[in-house]
């Protein structure tokens, strides 16, 4: 759904006459094309293609490209789509799979030298089956960060992500290459993880939207785990509702993930399309603004006043937006990262005692750091986990607040070189709190900096309030254009 | 590595190698920063590792070391959470079948 009306803050509503004249950069855009008749699957898949050898170079995107088997799927496409078989809105979509799930087509490293090559011969993971089910083109794999948590890593033999809106800069990780991609059109959307904000911090530093859905609602089985219990698969798209496209597709059960939950009956783009679970879009939700000191002190005057900018789109779309502090905060965004490297630390000891100098230096360090966490203490990490998810609930069903809101990191894309030490530290993101809580979470596009790189808004949710918090996010975009703003590098 | 595994990352300016800890850049933040290790730490970390059959370098437990401390202070916040008695870090289901 989107509100027909323009507002402030100079940011004008994306032109339909527009986009009807450029090449698709949205799913909806692009499944509307190759239904009209305006451009084929194949012709897509070929201008994708053509982006990813023009900007590979320069961006590090990929890992594994699989050329020749994405043009045959969308030529059979097309060919199904002609002859009447719409398998929906994926159908002939030129998609992209972060390099730590399994796809059938070629082998999965992680960005790893030491991950064993037989790791992926499992074929597809759940969720990339799921997706190849409704007629995706699987592009390829892309890059992240060692094992999805290691950093840009100059002395192994994998590319380093570099970001469209300026490539002296991060891309954010650890889903970078499906960050940058979907950023600069070689992909219309595509896989990303998420155990501490990996989707939705390259999708604030890139300028696109990601979705971290609930826990358990999307199987994560054929993942390279990382955190097994803070780990998460969603979506990362140029919009919201190419988003909930997408979770539509991914989410439910599946017997191989024992953390799988039911997912909720509606569609999630059905939810979107008709402006969330109300009808009303933003109009009567209560949106509960972060106000925690540690949050606050941690952005750039920049952030600050794009998120006052988005606070004020909010509202104006007839939202109540109320101050809120979340209980135990911190210790919801430190507990994610102390867990998971225990957690870490579990599935990788025998290859870090067997190998340890193939892991790369940060990754080894990070990881090994779980060896420095006892058993006691991650039971308390968790037992606290536990309270302090019951708090966050009671503070939203006390203050009748449907939605929390704040900025997803600090600061915008880093240097690789030069940066600000405030912009690099832990205190600066603003997303593994909600992996704690497994709620969902999505980043949305929200306005710029001093240097005109991207910031990002996030929207959580209640547990499985995807719906809700997508459409809350179809409510921003539809008053707003940041998310579809390109980067100077882009198809 | 399908169809780029040339390791061009490696000849373009890359990350460097300074800043703090944490992890949210792009930079390597587990090389050394600061001035030396407390003994007690080192010998703290060493054995820990040791306990768990890791064998780093030297510098590499120096580095850890130099960590150790803020790990503990952050580790240190959550047991000053009363938890209460009734919440368990996982639930076990005997019942579970799948």
């Amino acid at each position: 759904m989107t509100d027909p009306a323009a507002t402030s803050e100079g940011v004008a509503p994306s032109d339909s006459t527009a986009a009807a004249t450029r090449p698709p950069v949205t799913i909806a855009e692009a499944a509307a094309a190759i239904r009209d008749g305006s451009m084929t699957s194949l012709d897509l898949t070929r201008a994708c293609l053509a982006a990813a050898d023009r900007l590979d170079e320069t961006l590090g995107t990929w890992l594994a490209r699989f050329d020749e088997s994405a043009l045959t799927r969308a030529a059979r496409a097309d060919e199904e789509l002609a002859a009447g078989h719409d398998l929906g809105p994926l159908h002939g979509v030129p998609l992209g799979i972060k390099d730590i799930l399994r796809t059938d087509e070629g082998p999965t490293t992680a960005q790893s030298l030491v991950l064993d090559p037989s790791w992926g011969d499992g074929g597809d993971a759940p969720v990339v089956a799921r997706l190849r089910a409704a007629g995706a083109v699987i592009v390829g794999k892309t890059t992240t960060m060692e094992f999805a948590i290691g950093r840009p890593d100059t002395s192994k033999p994998f590319p380093v992500p570099r970001n469209p809106w300026d490539p002296e800069r991060w891309t954010g990780g650890s889903s970078s290459g499906t960050g940058n991609g979907v950023a600069s059109g070689q992909i219309l959307g595509g896989l990303g993880t998420d155990t501490a904000g990996s989707v939705r911090l390259p999708a604030a530093f890139n300028g696109i939207t990601g979705h971290k859905p609930t826990f358990g609602l999307v199987p994560k089985s054929g993942c390279v785990p990382l955190g097994l219990s803070y780990d998460h698969v969603g979506p990362m798209t140029r919009s919201a509702t190419d988003a909930a496209t997408m979770l539509d597709v991914m989410a439910g059960p599946d017997a191989s993930d024992r953390t799988t939950v039911p997912r909720p009956p509606a569609r999630f783009a059905d939810v979107v399309e008709r402006g969330g679970p109300s009808g009303r879009g933003l109009d009567g939700l209560r949106i509960g603004r972060l106000v925690n000191p540690e949050l606050l002190d941690s952005c750039a005057p920049a952030t600050t006043a794009a998120f006052d900018a988005a606070i004020g789109q909010l509202a104006d779309g007839g939202a109540d937006v109320v101050e809120v502090l979340v209980p135990h905060y911190r210790e919801l965004s430190t507990g994610a990262f102390l867990a998971l490297q225990a957690e870490a630390f579990a599935w990788h000891r025998q290859h870090l005692i067997d190998r340890w100098d193939d892991y790369g230096r940060p990754t080894r360090l990070t990881i090994a750091q779980g060896a420095l966490i006892s058993a006691g203490d991650l039971v308390q990490i968790e037992r606290v986990r536990h309270v302090a998810r019951a708090r966050v609930l009671e503070l939203l069903d006390d203050g009748g607040i449907d939605l929390l809101a704040s900025p997803t990191t600090g600061w915008a894309a880093t240097p690789f070189t030069g940066a600000r030490p405030e912009a690099i530290a832990i205190t600066a993101l603003h997303t593994p709190a909600w992996n704690s809580t497994g709620f969902p979470a999505v980043s949305v596009p929200m306005g710029v900096d001093d240097d005109g790189l991207p910031l990002g808004l996030q929207l959580v949710g209640r547990p499985l309030a995807d719906g809700l918090v997508l459409s809350a996010a179809d409510g921003y975009q539809g008053r707003t254009d940041w998310h579809r703003q390109l980067p100077p590098l882009h198809r | 590595m399908g169809d780029r595994g040339d390791g061009s990352g490696a000849t373009r300016r890359g990350p460097d190698d300074a800043g703090p800890v944490g992890p949210v850049g792009p930079v390597d933040q587990t090389r050394s920063t600061g001035p030396g290790v407390a003994a007690d730490d080192r010998a703290a970390v060493a054995a820990l590792l040791s306990a768990a059959g890791l064998d780093p370098p030297a510098d590499e437990i120096d580095r850890l070391a130099d960590l150790h401390p803020g790990l503990r202070r952050s580790v240190e916040r959550f047991h000053a959470v009363d938890a209460g008695d009734g919440s368990t870090a996982a639930i076990f289901r005997a019942g579970e079948v799948s």
